[in-house]
């Protein structure tokens, strides 16, 4: 009877899973954002909501329980910044950034649209090869964004363009194009978002630092400047 | 909004840096990451609150992407088109698009009624 069983060798080599989760308390366009990723990363494992009092290091335990080896986290603070971690937890790095000018694709208008789970063309602003730690932000969000190839729940057709470009006040924008047909108009999908880097950490969710945005100021310091700005509104008054 | 700045020292370990790259490096062919490095000489240079100038250089840079990309992927060749008679989810849903599409007529109509 051995002889009549098949082996049949999968041709999916590439079992890179990706963790993604937001923490407790994140607002309602926070867990959309996280929706579309995960409609449009199949190889995305989700677990429930992150308990902040937790130590971040046990995302590293969660995500070792489900087999995944790089993790995304979206931290809510306030009720109103959110934070992105972007780890590979098999020895680091990890890399915490500020998420700005979020929209879903619910929320926008956009007329694009692609097959659920197609893999994307990754397309990297040139300057991320200028520096040292945009390079290794480079090399881990290839890892992160990528979905594999013959991953069993991807579509067999590339249909859309994850865009990472940098702006002047050194700023990672995203977004996410289809491409229509073979004169490549694109149009534009979503969600949006734009990270500005924090900090990146040795190892996964933990370690020493080895890079410091020295341009980034917290959200709280902005609101208590602009708060002392307007305090003097009335007394500063000329007469 | 133009606020005071507190400079934080600099933390810029790039030997560090250049060895964890090393690490995470993976040899793994083209094909399975898809990405493509965009050419140096599109660099978004003008203002970020300049809304339409950003998003216009956004979608030539995905663009000239897809285009090595597509190339590539030819060459390859992998499947890159979907036929138009291969049904299957998509990522937005059916009255997703619906409602982009009356408000996109809306528009339209809104348009005509003012000329």
């Amino acid at each position: 009877t051995q002889s009549n069983q098949k082996v049949v060798k999968s041709k999916w080599t590439d079992r890179d899973k990706v963790l993604l989760l937001c923490s407790r308390g994140s607002l309602a366009r926070t867990r959309h954002l996280m929706n579309d990723f995960k409609r449009l990363m199949p190889h995305v494992h989700s677990e429930a909501k992150f308990d902040k009092k937790e130590n971040l290091g046990a995302l590293n335990e969660i995500a070792e329980l489900s087999n995944c080896s790089k993790a995304m986290y979206f931290e809510s603070r306030k009720g109103r910044d959110v934070y992105l971690w972007v780890s590979n937890v098999n020895g680091g790095p990890s890399m915490k950034f500020l998420v700005h000018n979020t929209h879903t694709m619910n929320e926008l208008n956009l007329s694009g649209n692609c097959l659920k789970g197609s893999r994307p063309i990754l397309v990297f602003d040139s300057q991320f090869d200028s520096k040292v730690h945009l390079k290794l932000i480079k090399e881990t969000f290839k890892h992160v964004f990528k979905t594999p190839q013959y991953h069993p729940r991807s579509q067999p057709f590339i249909d859309h363009i994850f865009n990472f470009s940098i702006t002047p006040d050194g700023r990672i924008w995203f977004r996410n194009y289809q491409v229509v047909d073979e004169k490549l108009e694109l149009q534009e999908i979503g969600p949006r978002m734009v990270l500005e880097i924090i900090r990146i950490f040795d190892g996964p969710f933990s370690g020493t630092v080895l890079y410091d945005n020295p341009d980034y100021i917290t959200p709280n310091t902005i609101r208590k400047q602009l708060k002392l700005k307007a305090a003097g509104k009335y007394e500063n008054r000329q007469m | 909004v133009a606020v005071k700045e507190t400079k934080r020292p600099a933390i810029n370990q790039t030997e560090e840096m250049k060895q964890k790259l090393f690490q995470i490096h993976k040899n793994m062919p083209w094909v399975n990451t898809l990405d493509i490095t965009a050419s140096p000489d599109l660099v978004y240079e003008d203002s970020v609150s300049n809304d339409f100038e950003r998003e216009a250089f956004f979608y030539k840079q995905a663009q000239s992407g897809a285009l090595v990309a597509i190339q590539r992927l030819q060459k390859l060749k992998v499947p890159v088109f979907r036929p138009s008679d291969y049904y299957a989810e998509m990522a937005k849903s059916d009255s997703h698009m619906d409602k982009v599409r009356r408000k996109l007529l809306d528009i339209q109509k809104t348009k005509e009624r003012r000329e």
